[in-house]
Order: C-alpha cells, then structure tokens, then sequence
C-alpha cells in the first residue's frame, strides 16, 4: 500500500470489466453484421427491381429522344414537301393553261379525217388456250 | 372448309414436307373457322352470338374475326361476315346454331329480315379480353377463312426454304417463284360451264381467288333460285348482272375479301372502283362476256375469243 499503486483485487475488478466489455461489444458487433447482411439480402430484389426500373428508364428516355429525333426529321421532310407542293400546283397550273389552250385549238379540228386505206395482217389466234398450272373458279 | 387442296412444286425432295405442312394447317384452320363442323371453334362462337357472354377461341380464329372486321371497313361493308343466318334461311345448312332472330327464319319476309339489319358500321365483335370473342350475330368466315388459310400454309411451305411452289385449295390459289416450264399460269373457268377456260394468266407471285356462282347455287324451299354471295345490305343473293369476279392481288385472303366485294359492287361499277384502286380483275357479265381492268389485261396471256 505504500508504493502508491491501486491494490491487487481493484486492478483485477478493472481488467475483468474492461474484458467483458470487450466480449460484449464483439457480440454486439456480430449481431448487428448478421443484421445488415440480412437486411441487404432481403432488400436485394427490390435493389434489382430498381435498376430494371433504371433501365426501362434510360431506354424511354433514349426512346423518347429517339423520337423527337424522327419528329424533327419528319417535320424538316414536311417542309420539303410542302415546297414541292407548291412546285406541283404551279405545275398543275401551267398544265392546266396547256390543256385549256389544246381544247380551244381542239374546237377548231374537223370532227371526220378521211384516211387513206391501210393493208394489215393480224397474227392468227392460238386455236386454244395455252398450257396451265391451275384453275381459278367457283370455291365457296 | 372442305376445299380440295393441291400443292405443285419442282422437284420432290421437300415435297413431302411441304404437303404435311398444308394439310397440318388446313386441319387447324377449318377446326378453328369451318361452319360446317359440329366441333368448331366458329360455330362454337356462333352459338354464343347475342346471349352476351364471351367466348374463349384460339390465335387463328381470333386473327380472322380480327381481319375479317377490318376488310367489312376497308371494303365499305360490302364484304361482311354477318350474313350466316341468310345462309341458314335461304337454304345453305352448316352445323346447327340455333335461330334466335328472324333472318335464319326461312319463312321470315323481306321487310322483318331487313328491320332486323341494324348492325351496319358496327364491329363484329367485342373483344373483351385476348383470346376472348363476344359476337351479337354469328358470323360466315369461309372465303376469308381459306384465304388466311392460304397465307398461313404458304409461309409453312416457305420456311422450308421452298421458294417455287404453286398451292389450289379449290380454286383459290398462292403462287410463289415459278413453274419448271416457266411463269405459273392460271386459267379462269367458265362459270356459265364447260372446260375451256376464258382466259389463261400469268399473274406472277401473289394470289388468286374467284367468287362465282358457279357451284354453290341452289333452291329455296319455294323454288327460288338462289346462290351464297349475299349482298349484307338485304340478306338476299346479289343480282347486280355479274357471274363471277377474279382478283390477283399479292395476298390470298385480301385477293378473296376484294373478288367478293367487287361481284357485291355490281357490273356498273366494278370497272370504275377496280380501275380506281389499281386491281388486276376479271368479271364475267350475265350475258359471258369477259371484262377487266388494264392491270389485268397485262396479266393476260391468252384471251378466248381475242386473237
């Protein structure tokens, strides 16, 4: 006692409650690990479910870009058409002056032409009908 | 739906393959559309037709109730399925479906048959759900039904890798590649009878199908003639002077849909609309005398009568 240090039986009662705290908190640790693994197993489909929804994602975004894209081409293509449109109608116009122009001088045409005789030959007709493969006809 | 089927094809060593697989699809289409089989899944349909309940039916008779509703719009319901109980009561029996409505009536008069016509511009069916069909009035898919039937046993044959082949099923035909001789040809029957041909076609790949009223003609109970081209406007055969139409068109079940619904047009105006839409059609007027549209006559390599 007159060295100054705690005696025997105390520094014996304090090793033995810093080891069981020691046990305790390993247990403790132990117990919370399985805890978690089990947690993140059991939150592993739906872990999986999120990233199939994450995916289906990307792939609407990519297709929804995708069809802006075509929108966007489709409009430009409209544009064009249109252009032409325009071009058919003055077209369509121009035909129509051509056709009203044709009929005025079509008015002025006798209605008999006298021709002078031709001679012709025809090519004889086949005495019957060629070979088939099939007969197509009444069926229901 | 009991058409004779006949498959040409070059050479043998798929020929046998290619036969199993027209007659697997022929079987599966006329169990599924036939209105002649007790066991169908159409006359199964046509017995639920106006109770409100739905129906459940398989791919193949749904896709026809499906495509026959679009060709009753594109063709201004001049083609339209809705006409199974005209059949009835004129005289054409299938399987029995029962008669809830005065149009399979055989003694039902014209103007209580005609009142009972109000599903004009309506759909066919409603489906409620896929696979399951609600229809108000039973439905005829026996042209169409073979065209499809057509369509589906010629892409069979084609995944083969058969690429030259000619398939009838009764005068209804697919034509893919060419004969060994040359372009397939095709002869159009006489409907008024008699084996030489009107005219003979090269129509290239695609299909070819006739409605005439040739065979299916017959008697009523009161001795009226009659035949199975129903006009839908009044539940009677169409007598708008022509005997028969013939379409080449790239597919079997719209080459079928459009014969039928240019013979309901009528020969005043079967000209005009198939020149309009570019058809390659031959009609047969009352009087025989054979007509078509210039992208027909290209198509023709012999004419009867022409030199």
């Amino acid at each position: 006692m007159a060295d100054g240090r705690p005696p025997l039986h105390v520094m014996m009662l304090a090793a033995g409650a810093a080891g069981a705290y020691a046990i305790s908190l390993a247990a403790v640790t132990a117990l919370q690990s399985q805890a978690d693994t089990a947690l993140i197993q059991a939150r592993a489909p739906i872990a999986d479910a999120i990233d199939a929804v994450a995916a289906r994602h990307r792939d609407l975004e990519r297709a929804v870009v995708g069809a802006a894209d075509d929108y966007a081409r489709s409009a430009a293509g409209y544009d064009r058409l249109t252009a032409t449109l325009a071009d058919v109608e003055s077209a369509l116009d121009a035909l129509a002056a051509q056709t009203k122009m044709v009929g005025a001088g079509t008015a002025g045409l006798p209605s008999r032409v006298r021709l002078p005789s031709v001679r012709y030959t025809t090519a004889p007709a086949p005495a019957a009908a060629p070979r088939t493969h099939a007969v197509t006809g009444a069926s229901g | 739906m009991g058409s004779p089927l006949r498959l040409t094809l070059p050479g043998t060593s798929a020929a046998s393959a290619a036969w199993d697989e027209v007659v697997a699809e022929f079987a599966a289409s006329d169990l599924a559309m036939s209105r002649f089989r007790d066991d169908s899944e159409a006359i199964r349909l046509a017995r639920s037709a106006g109770t409100g309940h739905a129906v459940s039916v398989g791919r193949r008779l749904e896709r026809a109730v499906i495509a026959a509703d679009r060709a009753r719009r594109v063709t201004e319901g001049r083609f339209e399925p809705r006409i199974l109980w005209d059949l009835e009561r004129l005289g054409e029996h299938g399987a029995a479906i029962g008669t809830r409505s005065v149009a399979g009536d055989a003694h039902a008069t014209a103007d209580e048959v005609a009142s009972e016509r109000r599903w004009a511009g309506r759909p066919i069916t409603r489906r409620t759900s896929p696979g399951q069909l609600e229809v108000d009035h039973p439905i005829d898919l026996g042209g169409i039904g073979k065209g499809l039937a057509l369509r589906w046993a010629a892409a069979r044959i084609a995944t083969l890798g058969i690429t030259d082949f000619l398939l009838d099923a009764g005068g209804d035909i697919v034509l893919r590649g060419a004969a060994p001789d040359g372009p397939w040809r095709v002869a159009i029957e006489d409907p008024r009878g008699g084996d030489e041909p009107l005219a003979v076609l090269e129509p290239g790949a695609g299909a070819v199908a006739t409605s005439s009223i040739r065979r299916r003609h017959w008697s009523t109970i009161d001795g009226r003639p009659v035949h199975h081209l129903i006009d839908p406007a009044t539940g009677e055969p169409s007598d708008r002077g022509l005997l028969a139409v013939t379409l080449a068109a790239p597919d079997p079940a719209w080459a079928e849909v459009w014969s039928k619904a240019l013979f309901l047009t009528g020969r005043d105006e079967i000209g005009p609309e198939a020149r309009r839409r570019g058809m390659a059609a031959w009609w047969v007027t009352v009087e025989g005398k054979l007509e078509m549209t210039p992208a027909a006559r290209g198509r023709s390599v012999w004419v009867r009568g022409e030199s």
